[in-house]
């Protein structure tokens, strides 16, 4: 047996049932009782206490992993409500996870390195090739959880992090491991054995207008650009509207006109929302931007991104020698599912149509996102980012 | 010597003055394209500043109209929902969920009341569980809050005057909100409240619509379930009416039947009864009268030949009820053949010429051409002319006319018998083929008979499947018409 993929989706009014025919529909499609792994996301409209230990019952008590959502990435939709279920058996992948809670209360590089070993300890010698984790994406100091992995993981192992959201209020998220529906800890997943993976991440986004420097920074402030109070830059282009970013990130500003900085030697840009404005201009963001880095607002509309999904996509499927992948998996930033809006659905159909019919695909909205690909440390792209989608195929 | 270096020392520094003049003329003309630059790097900011503004203002429309067509399609789904149903109920319960939040609106409260009633929570969205009831308190026990928008205006947070926001927002937890009327076409049926609390929720004008329009299709659906209840209940109340006086007619009409089978019976036994001793009594009459027990004085042969006569009329009205009873029980064995009705005519014509003659009455016929011989007990239906030719006869003054017409169509003859003779007034005519009646009028006063003779006749008539009755005109004649089907009848056996 090769690898098998189902997945089922409910929408139904009662949690309970909704969570059962999801999970029955995936595993319909496996035609097996065993399961290896079940990915799970859901939106705020079902209790997650509720949701998980039907799942993990239906499932043969496997291994689940997964998340809240504001909206479900299928192959057909993408969902404002729903459960959804990845069900996953394979004899050539190995999965393995784990998981860390009460991250609020503990030291996050500590956390880190906790999780990997809890991951890494049942998954023995086979070869690891992707380690994915899902975080708490309300909590801060998660690049501290990020450098406690990166302490404990191999330099060579490809990694992925995403923080959990909800629907746009930034109240509460879950993320879920086996029976347990969990807020402000940490998942993870192991992935390894005789497969392929191919990850790709784009944003859409370019820069716009004069590059300015960054020259006072504190942590996750940015405390003055070129000289001048750092609020300064939205103010010059965008006049009174820059107030609206005190509001924090449910400003339209923060969401489609994020600050790009410059990867030194490179014309790329990572993304960095504004998430709020201290009264002496201190512009807040998810993570440190480095002194002395470039910096430019940046613009996308629904077609640059449409464009980068694709080229995310292409890209994957290249790294996979253009076959078609056991399945695909989408971490698209909240912030995308603001920017696309109803195009969401034409982006998916996009993703969809380069890797064929029949390729099982599941995705979720995240709120921040860490990646590194480079075996190479000293490439390392600074920490949690946001924006972007990052595409995911495994073959 | 000197000459010659001060010569080289000319040259030296000329070509440093040129070399000098150069550089900062190279140095000046870089500075001027730095500043063209800068100055055209400028521009091209302040264009992307444009771009951005611009980007922004197009983005927010497109957001307004994402908003506005995600509502309406919300709009349509919860239309579609709660017009398919006619039970309030079922409205109420279709509407309790989450694509109300598709509208954009976190928290929604529908209220509905009566008659200015208290107010009933029927809807509540996005408010936790423990804090529904005590809302709809609050708006019991301050009616005012709401009065406005039961007077049907709308209230919301962005034209609202300071007071009245702070007091909704205060009670509902939100930032933003509407109330709006529940209107069917006389009053109103109910409130929608309907508001924000997060940030990222920007209320607008449009909200506002649609907000109003669900509130209209609520209003209609409460509106056409209330009215199919009202119609529901009374279409009950009236079935059950139906079945009670069903009920009623039923057992009357048993009762009525048992009556009127008692009444038969009563009859028939009776009749029965009677015959035997009037037989007797006409046998010995006619015996005296014969003289052959001895000879009768003309006085006694008088009497007796009185007593004939009237045991004969005692054995004609016991014989005419007896045919009445069995006919009505279905008891009378009526044999359907064919005959031509003008035969039958005639022969009673021949019958009754002596009484026509003796009033010098002039009978005469009018037959339709091609007249169809017509499926009937002749001997019964010779009895129906005869009693309605008698009764013509009786009541047309001397010299008068009788006219017996048959006219037919393709399913049955019709027969009218028409005299001149004194008529029936309009209150005799409905009691005429009632038993034993007998119109009030001089003839019948001086000639007797027993009022069944017509009784007779209507049964006969609708023994056979056809239909009897009368038009008068006082002073000026009557004319009694009957029609006898033209299609075959089986005859009846004799019960």
């Amino acid at each position: 047996m090769a690898t098998r993929v189902g997945i089922g989706f409910s929408q139904n009014y009662n949690t309970r049932l909704a969570a059962q025919e999801a999970a029955e529909q995936a595993k319909k499609y496996l035609q097996s009782t065993r399961v290896d792994l079940a990915i799970v996301f859901s939106t705020i409209h079902y209790a997650p206490a509720e949701v998980i230990p039907v799942i993990y019952d239906i499932m043969n008590r496997t291994r689940i992993i997964g998340a809240s959502t504001p909206s479900i990435i299928l192959p057909s939709q993408v969902a404002n409500r729903g459960v959804a279920v990845m069900a996953i058996i394979s004899d050539q992948i190995r999965f393995e996870s784990g998981c860390v809670p009460y991250l609020k209360l503990k030291d996050k590089t500590e956390a880190g390195r906790e999780l990997v070993k809890s991951t890494l300890s049942e998954f023995g010698q086979k070869q690891r090739q992707l380690f994915f984790c899902i975080a708490d994406g309300l909590l801060d100091g998660l690049s501290d959880l990020i450098d406690g992995i990166k302490q404990e993981l191999m330099y060579n192992l490809p990694m992925i992090m995403i923080g959990s959201s909800d629907d746009f209020r930034f109240q509460q998220t879950f993320q879920y491991y086996k029976d347990t529906a969990m807020s402000e800890g940490a998942t993870s997943l192991v992935l390894g054995g005789r497969m392929q993976v191919g990850i790709s991440i784009q944003h859409g986004f370019k820069p716009i207008g004069k590059p300015r420097t960054v020259d006072k920074v504190d942590g996750p402030l940015i405390l003055s650009i070129n000289g001048r109070k750092a609020s300064a830059l939205y103010e010059q282009y965008f006049g009174t509207e820059a107030e609206t970013l005190k509001k924090g990130p449910s400003s339209p500003l923060s969401f489609r006109y994020p600050l790009g900085v410059r990867l030194p030697g490179s014309q790329q840009y990572i993304l960095r929302n504004v998430l709020g404005v201290l009264d002496g201009g201190a512009l807040i963001c998810q993570d440190k931007v480095p002194k002395g880095a470039e910096v430019n607002i940046m613009i996308g509309n629904q077609a640059s991104h449409l464009e980068a999904a694709a080229e995310a996509a292409k890209d994957v499927r290249a790294q996979l020698t253009l076959k078609k992948p056991s399945f695909v998996l989408i971490f698209e930033s909240i912030t995308r599912c603001k920017l696309m809006g109803r195009g969401a659905a034409e982006e998916i159909s996009t993703i969809k149509n380069i890797f064929g019919d029949g390729v099982p695909m599941i995705g979720t909205f995240c709120l921040n996102q860490f990646f590194r690909f480079s075996q190479d440390p000293s490439t390392d792209p600074w920490l949690v980012q946001n924006g972007n989608v990052i595409i995911v195929g495994v073959l | 010597m000197h000459n010659f270096y001060g010569l080289l020392l000319f040259v030296i520094f000329g070509m440093l003055a040129l070399f000098f003049g150069r550089y900062f003329r190279n140095v000046k003309n870089l500075k001027a394209s730095l500043v063209q630059v800068s100055k055209s790097f400028q521009e091209l900011d302040a264009q992307a500043k444009l771009i951005l503004q611009t980007d922004l203002e197009l983005n927010k429309t497109q957001e307004a109209l994402d908003k506005r067509l995600n509502g309406l399609d919300a709009l349509h789904k919860i239309s579609r929902l709660i017009s398919t149903t006619l039970i309030e109920d079922e409205i109420f319960h279709r509407l309790n969920q989450p694509f109300l939040i598709e509208l954009g609106f976190e928290k929604f409260l529908i209220l509905t009341f009566q008659n200015n009633g208290p107010f009933t929570v029927r809807v509540d969205f996005g408010f936790p569980r423990n804090e529904v009831a005590p809302l709809g308190k609050t708006f019991n026990s301050k009616p005012q809050i709401l009065q406005p928008v039961k007077q049907g205006k709308i209230i919301s947070s962005l034209s609202a005057p300071k007071d009245i926001k702070d007091i909704f927002t205060g009670i509902l937890s939100v930032r933003q909100f509407i109330a709006t009327p529940i209107l069917s076409q006389k009053n109103v049926l109910g409130i929608i409240l309907a508001g924000n609390q997060s940030e990222s929720y920007t209320m607008t004008e449009g909200d506002e619509e649609v907000i109003a329009i669900l509130a209209d299709q609520i209003g209609h659906s409460l509106a056409n379930a209330r009215l199919f209840e009202q119609v529901f209940r009374s279409s009950q109340e009236l079935e059950r009416k139906v079945q009670d006086r069903t009920k009623e007619l039923t057992s009357a009409l048993e009762e009525v039947k048992r009556i009127s089978k008692t009444k038969s019976d009563f009859i028939s036994a009776v009749s029965h009864e009677l015959r035997t001793p009037l037989t007797s009594i006409k046998g010995y009459a006619s015996i005296l009268i014969t003289g052959k027990v001895g000879a009768v004085p003309d006085k006694v042969r008088e009497r007796l030949e009185k007593i004939n006569k009237h045991t004969d009329n005692l054995v004609g009205l016991i014989n005419n009820l007896l045919d009445i009873s069995r006919i009505e029980s279905g008891r009378v064995e009526m044999k359907f053949l064919e005959h031509d009705i003008p035969s039958i005519i005639a022969n009673v014509q021949d019958l009754l010429t002596p009484q026509l003659r003796d009033k010098n009455i002039q009978f005469t016929t009018a037959f339709d051409d091609a007249l169809p011989n017509v499926f009937m007990d002749a001997g019964q239906i010779e009895r129906v002319f005869i009693n309605l030719i008698n009764n013509a006869i009786k009541f047309t003054p001397i010299s008068g006319t009788i006219t017996a017409k048959v006219t037919h169509d393709s399913r049955k003859v019709t027969v009218g018998i028409a005299d001149t003779g004194i008529g029936i007034k309009e209150e005799d005519i409905k009691k005429l083929f009632t038993e034993f009646y007998r119109v009030e009028n001089e003839i019948n006063q001086n000639v007797k008979g027993t009022g069944l003779g017509l009784a007779l006749v209507k049964k006969i008539v609708e023994a056979h499947g056809g239909q009897i009755w009368v038009t008068s005109t006082v002073s000026v004649g009557t004319c009694f018409y009957f029609t006898l089907p033209t299609g075959p009848k089986t005859s009846t056996p004799e019960a």
